[in-house]
This record gives C-alpha cells, sequence and structure tokens, in this order.
C-alpha cells in the first residue's frame, strides 16, 4: 500500500488530501472518501459484545472541500440489543455531512440461517476501468483500482470490483468496512445511463445495508441506475466480497441537465 | 372509507388507537401505522417547487405504544434543490422513534429516463391474506386489506398487494406517500422464515426509497428475508403500483431463540 493516504492528520484533525477528490469539482471530495472517514469513526465507538453494524445512512449535505475537516461521533440511543449511533463531518465550521449507523445483534437463527449467495467472477479477470477523469490525483483510479467484469464505466447496469490502494487515514491499514464504505458510493458512476457531458447526476445520500462484514480487500458492485419518467434518479448495487453477497447500497440522485 | 381513523387527533397530539396494534401486542403500534403518521408530518413541512420525497428512514428506538404520542419535525437542511427533515415520535416524553425524510429534485432528463417495470399480477386476483395474531382489532387486518399473489404470511419469498382501508387520521384521504409508508413495513413479517412460536424476529429500522410517488390505493411488495450466517437479517421488498415499479423497502432484522 502507498504512503499516501485519502486523509491526512494534524492537530487532531483530518485533512482531506487530493487523493479524495471526486469527478465533478477538483475542490469537492467523491463520496466514497468521507463515507469511510465517518464508518472509522463509527467503529470507534464501543459496542455491547455481539452488535454488528447493519446500516449507515450518510446525508451528502453540502459538496466537501479538500482540507481540514472535523468529525465526529456519538451514541444516539444505547441498548444492548440496537444501538443507534449518530456522527457528522464539518468543514470550515458548517456541517457537511450527516449520518447514522445503526448496530443491531448479530442474528442467532441455527438452521435457519441462508448459505451465501455467490459473488460475481471476481477482480483478476476484470479489466481495468477506462475512467472519465477530469483531473488527477483522484479518487478513483489513484487511491482505488477499479475493475469491471460487465458492463463499463457510465454505460448502464455494471458489475466492477474495487480495492483501495492506499490507506484511508494516513498510516492505518482500513478495515473491511471502511473498504466497503469507500466502494459503496460508486453505484452512480458505473451505472449511469446519461451522458457525463450533458448532465449531472449527484446522490445527496448513500445507505448501506451490510447483511455481513466483508472480508479482503476487493470489493464488488453489481450496479443499476434508474431515472423514473415522473420521479427521481437512483442507483442500486448489490455488494459482494470474494465469498459471496454482503449487502445492497443505494443512493438517491439529483439528476439535472448541465 | 370507515370513520374509525387509525389515530385520533387531539391537541395537536395523536392518540394511536386500537387499529394500529400489531398482531402480538394489544398495546404495541405495528410499524407501518407510526411510519405513514410521521410521513404526514414530514409531509406538512412546506417544500420548493419540484422537490419530491425520495427517501424515508425510520429507527424504531422503543416499542411505540397504543395511546398518546407527540410527534416533533424540524428542516435540518433547506436547500432549493435538496431538503432534509427530521422528525421524531415521543410517547410519555420518551423517544419511540426517529425519522428522517429526504426530498431531492425531481429528475430532469428530458426524454431519458428509464422504461417502467411492470408489476406482478393484480390484487383482483389475489388470495386473501391470512395473518396470524392474538387479539383483534389491530392494523392489519382490520385497518389494512392483504391479497397474496405469491408465497404466503411468514412462508419465505413472497407477494403481496395491500390497501389502507381506514383513515390514518379522521376525515383525510391518505396520501400516496402516507399509503406507501404504511405498507412498506410489512416485508419482514411477509417473507419471514423462522418460526414465531421459537424465535424473537422484529425490524430495528425501515429505509424506503421511492423512485416516484404511487397512484391509487394498492401497492405490492415484494418481499425475500436473507439471514447472514455470521451476520444480521435484512429484508429487501420492492415496491409497486399498479402501474409499476415505485420503490424499494429495506429492514435490519433482530434475530434470536425466544427460549
Amino acid at each position: 500500500m502507498s504512503t499516501a493516504s485519502v486523509f491526512e492528520r494534524s492537530d487532531g484533525r483530518f485533512v482531506a488530501t487530493e487523493l479524495a477528490r471526486g469527478p465533478w469539482d477538483p475542490n469537492a471530495l467523491h463520496g466514497g472518501a468521507p463515507a469511510a472517514l465517518l464508518m472509522r469513526e463509527f467503529e470507534r465507538v464501543p459496542a455491547p459484545e455481539g452488535l454488528s453494524l447493519a446500516r449507515v445512512t450518510y446525508e451528502l449535505l453540502r459538496p466537501i472541500p479538500v482540507g481540514p475537516v472535523e468529525i465526529q461521533a456519538e451514541v444516539a440511543r444505547p441498548g444492548l440489543r440496537v444501538q443507534l449511533l449518530e456522527g457528522s463531518i464539518s468543514a470550515g465550521g458548517s456541517e457537511v455531512v450527516r449520518a447514522r449507523a445503526l448496530r443491531v445483534q448479530a442474528a442467532d437463527a441455527g438452521d435457519g440461517a441462508h448459505a451465501d449467495s455467490p459473488p460475481p467472477p471476481g477482480p483478476a479477470g476484470g479489466r481495468p476501468a477506462k475512467l472519465n477523469v477530469p483531473h488527477r490525483p483522484m479518487f478513483a483510479p489513484d487511491a482505488i483500482e477499479i475493475r469491471f467484469v460487465a458492463g463499463a464505466w457510465g454505460g448502464g447496469p455494471s458489475t466492477a470490483w474495487f480495492r483501495l490502494r492506499t490507506p484511508i487515514v494516513a498510516g492505518e491499514t482500513p478495515s473491511e468496512l471502511q473498504r466497503l464504505a469507500a466502494a459503496g458510493d460508486f453505484g452512480n458512476g458505473i451505472s449511469a445511463t446519461l451522458s457525463w457531458d450533458d448532465y449531472t447526476y449527484v446522490n445527496p445520500d448513500l445507505t448501506l445495508y451490510i447483511e455481513r462484514e466483508p472480508t479482503g480487500e476487493w470489493i464488488c458492485l453489481e450496479s443499476e441506475t434508474r431515472i423514473a419518467r415522473d420521479g427521481i434518479g437512483m442507483s442500486e448495487s448489490i455488494l459482494y466480497d470474494e465469498r459471496g453477497r454482503v449487502g445492497r447500497a443505494t443512493q438517491a440522485l439529483l439528476v439535472a441537465p448541465r | 372509507m370507515s370513520v374509525q381513523p387509525v389515530f385520533e387527533a387531539l391537541d395537536g397530539r395523536f392518540v394511536a388507537t386500537a387499529l394500529a396494534s400489531g398482531p402480538w401486542d394489544p398495546n404495541a403500534q405495528i410499524g407501518g401505522a407510526p411510519a405513514a403518521l410521521l410521513a404526514r408530518e414530514l409531509e406538512r413541512v412546506p417544500a420548493p417547487e419540484g422537490l419530491v420525497v425520495g427517501r424515508l428512514t425510520y429507527d424504531f428506538i422503543r416499542p411505540a405504544p397504543v395511546g398518546p404520542v407527540e410527534i416533533r419535525t424540524e428542516v435540518t437542511r433547506a436547500g432549493r434543490r435538496v431538503q432534509l427533515l427530521e422528525t421524531v415520535m415521543l410517547a410519555g416524553g420518551v423517544e419511540v422513534i426517529r425519522a428522517r425524510a429526504l426530498r431531492v429534485a425531481a429528475a430532469d432528463s428530458g426524454r431519458a429516463h428509464s422504461d417502467e417495470i411492470a408489476p406482478p399480477a393484480g390484487p383482483q386476483g389475489g388470495r386473501t391474506g391470512v395473518l396470524p395474531g392474538l387479539h383483534r382489532p389491530r392494523f392489519a387486518t382490520d385497518a389494512v386489506e392483504i391479497r397474496f399473489i405469491a408465497g404466503a404470511f411468514g412462508g419465505g419469498p413472497a407477494t403481496a398487494w395491500f390497501r389502507l382501508t381506514h383513515p390514518l387520521v379522521a376525515d383525510e384521504e391518505p396520501t400516496p406517500l402516507q399509503r406507501l409508508a404504511a405498507i412498506s413495513d410489512f416485508g419482514a413479517g411477509l417473507s419471514g422464515t423462522l418460526p414465531r412460536e421459537e424465535y424473537v424476529f422484529i425490524n430495528a429500522d425501515l429505509t424506503v426509497y421511492v423512485e416516484r410517488e404511487p397512484l391509487g390505493e394498492w401497492i405490492c411488495l415484494e418481499s425475500e428475508t436473507r439471514i447472514a450466517r455470521d451476520g444480521i437479517g435484512v429484508t429487501e421488498s420492492v415496491l409497486y403500483d399498479e402501474r409499476g415499479r415505485v420503490g424499494r423497502a429495506t429492514q435490519a432484522l433482530v434475530i434470536a431463540p425466544r427460549h
């Protein structure tokens, strides 16, 4: 793993580097970077034994600038079987991301548990992504590697594997959940149906449901974007690790002509 | 529609009637009833022109009792293209449900929209839903009519149409969003696979993504529950009206043996 990182630490704060940048604006972060950083903050909040993270909902309220950010997470509702956490990221004194995380007791269903759903073909045989790269460096492909196994960037329903190349926070190996959050925000990018040159389709939210914690470095998204004629755009991604299905990511989209 | 509402309005507060109750405890509301009432409160907050509700997320913090409840709602993030709303339901001064609604500008993609996904077979040919439970009246099937198209209650993957048969609040026609919220919480019960006598099986949350507002009274859930061997249970339901797909509901489950 490279020595560069998506966030650096400085005086108890985090500083987003250019490796955190998204495609829409050279000064604004990709949603996957703050999603992973908030995941890290949620993971640091102690949990009663036997609870696992079931859902994180991110509200991507405003563009997040490259540079210093402040982050906090706390227990909003303690409990032995269910714990609700709230977190936020601020930049320049204004809140830019708000998130809620739900931990629930791991299922104890005995023989009632289900077999793993098998994953798509693995990353080894995948094609490197041909990305629209409006500026460099950028979160994808500089901090995260992408390999397509079905479809292509921005060509409708697509399946791709993602792997962080750099730490989220300098000097730390990312946890599996941080890897999941970093990759989980790519559904609208890989499965876009509208021309990048003509439309914007930014996601103001991201919901991750996590059936089980992934293992290994690679996360796969099997993604589809739908735009309702008299409604909103929405991207849905089934999430896998190399063993099988681990959850689902969903994004509401703001679709508008440029 | 008969007169008896699911909630009685009283001096700015609401009283959950027996029609809001779940099947197992006559003193506890089923999730769909408060989900619909909170959707109603969220809808009453003015929105900039052109914004629609894209997502509702509910965290069911504690059992919501039948009886008086209060609701507090605020705009967390005001914007012309995105608006975030938060609301809480309290009972006896204690928070029982916390919810968020995300409003976004309706998609402006010219003619480049997706094809409608066709709905399952309609409610007319469905089988009347028979639900287990210990008391009457209750939300299902006394305030909600159910018609099964595939599967049966609690027997794994299932598809059923639902229709509110009582007003949520007296003398008001429920809105499409309220109907959707009332029905979306049925996925876990519909498609559960574990015997109720042996397992606690409850959803701690509910997320509803709304691709477009539903039309008409009937809402269909095509539901499946998956329980990871070394993880949690999750129920996913594709939501339809009689024209086609309108969204998706997801629920995280707490599953444990009763011993």
